[in-house]
């Protein structure tokens, strides 16, 4: 049943929540935290957010340190991985 | 001619597209929707770039169909009979329906019970927009009790599909002017290009 | 927000009643742009899809699940980098493995199936 059924994209969000997320933007830029909370914009506020700025995507160039809650705004953001950075 | 329309009658034929991003598609278009999203079948897609600075080997990609954000697109060519093929169409159809003198009637009421109409639709629309937002927000709280909630909007959603825009743009939504088209039938001056 | 539906119910009854007649003797003639969703997913649920994304991201993955704005959930994400000097060119050999990936429906520019899609060779035309 589980097998055939279509998997709701904020489902897997919300199962995310309290979990390291993976965010990628449309820009070369991702965040790393852990979800907090996310609205229907998939607006995203996480904790302790890593930011990486990727040389074109390719290498990873800066990593910033961002303490506290952050809030992303769902404009930017392209690609939500639930788990965080690989 | 609303450029929406002629697009939508040039379902079944052979289009070309050039996005924004310097991309070509060549296809048969399949589908269209309010916001110029399309679906093609028998794709053929490729850099412009390569084909115009007489790369040795220009490689493009063969796909069977493809979807289309309509934001994307830069513009489309269209049959250069395809003018004169939905003309065509739309006065068959408007001698078809001649007959209901009636279309007179209504077409010099469009002006303003017509006029009135398509505000109302897009007010109502708007407020389904709005009200469609909200109700996901308010669903949220609740979705962790199962899938019910999500669900129901879904069906809520298909149901209502005179409401429904999928918020890509709904506030294009005086594009729709689907069932006003009895005004290109009398009104011979709107069918002129 | 029941009040909120009987509301909108009744204005789509009164639209759709007031112009039903003139649109059904139309309809199959000459029909205007659709309001509803032109792509069906459901047919590529489980299939491997090709996303391009807003700012130049083409991915690809295992289609399991989407919403109707297209947000997708794709399975086995693979993304396919792009050249260190023209971020337009994408490297077909270099990729990184994102695993499962929710992608948003706002950023989705194009969506096409991988099987049966392949390299060829263009022809000049003139």
């Amino acid at each position: 049943m589980s097998e055939t059924e279509v998997i709701l994209p904020l489902e897997i969000i919300d199962k995310t929540i309290n979990q390291p997320v993976w965010i990628i933007l449309q820009s070369n830029r991702e965040f790393t935290g852990k979800l907090v909370g996310f609205d229907d914009f998939v607006n995203v506020i996480i904790e302790d957010a890593v930011e990486y700025i990727t040389d074109n995507h390719n290498q990873c160039d800066t990593e910033l340190r961002h303490h506290g809650r952050m809030l992303l705004s769902g404009n930017n953001i392209a690609m939500l991985v639930p788990g965080g950075r690989r | 001619m609303l450029p929406l329309y002629l697009l939508t009658n040039a379902k079944g034929q052979k289009i070309t597209i050039e996005l924004k991003n310097g991309e070509t598609i060549k296809g048969v278009l399949t589908n269209v929707d309010n916001w110029m999203n399309l679906t093609l079948s028998d794709v053929i897609q490729y850099d412009s770039d390569a084909l115009n600075n007489g790369a040795e080997k220009p490689e493009g990609l063969s796909v069977p169909e493809i979807y289309l954000r309509g934001t994307y697109i830069k513009y489309i060519n269209l049959q250069d009979d395809i003018i004169e093929n939905v003309r065509q169409q739309i006065n068959s159809s408007s001698n078809n329906n001649n007959s209901g003198s009636g279309n007179t009637g209504s077409g010099g009421g469009y002006g303003g019970s017509g006029q009135g109409k398509r505000q109302n639709r897009y007010n109502s629309g708007n407020s389904g927009n709005y009200s469609h937002s909200y109700r996901r927000g308010g669903n949220k709280r609740n979705y962790n009790q199962g899938s019910g909630n999500r669900r129901s909007y879904y069906d809520k959603v298909n149901n209502n599909n005179s409401n429904n825009n999928n918020g890509m743009g709904g506030y294009v939504q005086h594009h729709q002017s689907g069932p006003q088209q009895p005004q290109f039938n009398e009104n011979t001056a709107s069918v002129q290009f | 927000m029941s009040e909120m539906e009987q509301e909108r119910r009744g204005t789509s009854h009164q639209q759709h009643g007031g112009q039903h007649h003139h649109h059904s003797q139309h309809k199959k003639k000459f029909e205007g742009p659709k309001r509803e969703a032109i792509v069906d997913l459901a047919k590529y649920k489980d299939t491997k899809i090709r996303v391009k994304l807003m700012g130049g991201r083409l991915v690809t993955g295992v289609l399991k699940g989407y919403d109707p704005l297209m947000t997708l959930v794709l399975d086995e994400t693979v993304e396919y980098l792009r050249d260190l000097e023209d971020s337009s060119i994408i490297l077909k050999d270099q990729t990184r493995d994102l695993g499962l990936t929710v992608i948003r429906g706002t950023v989705l520019l194009s969506l096409s199936p991988v099987d049966g899609s392949e390299t060829i060779y263009l022809q000049m035309e003139d």
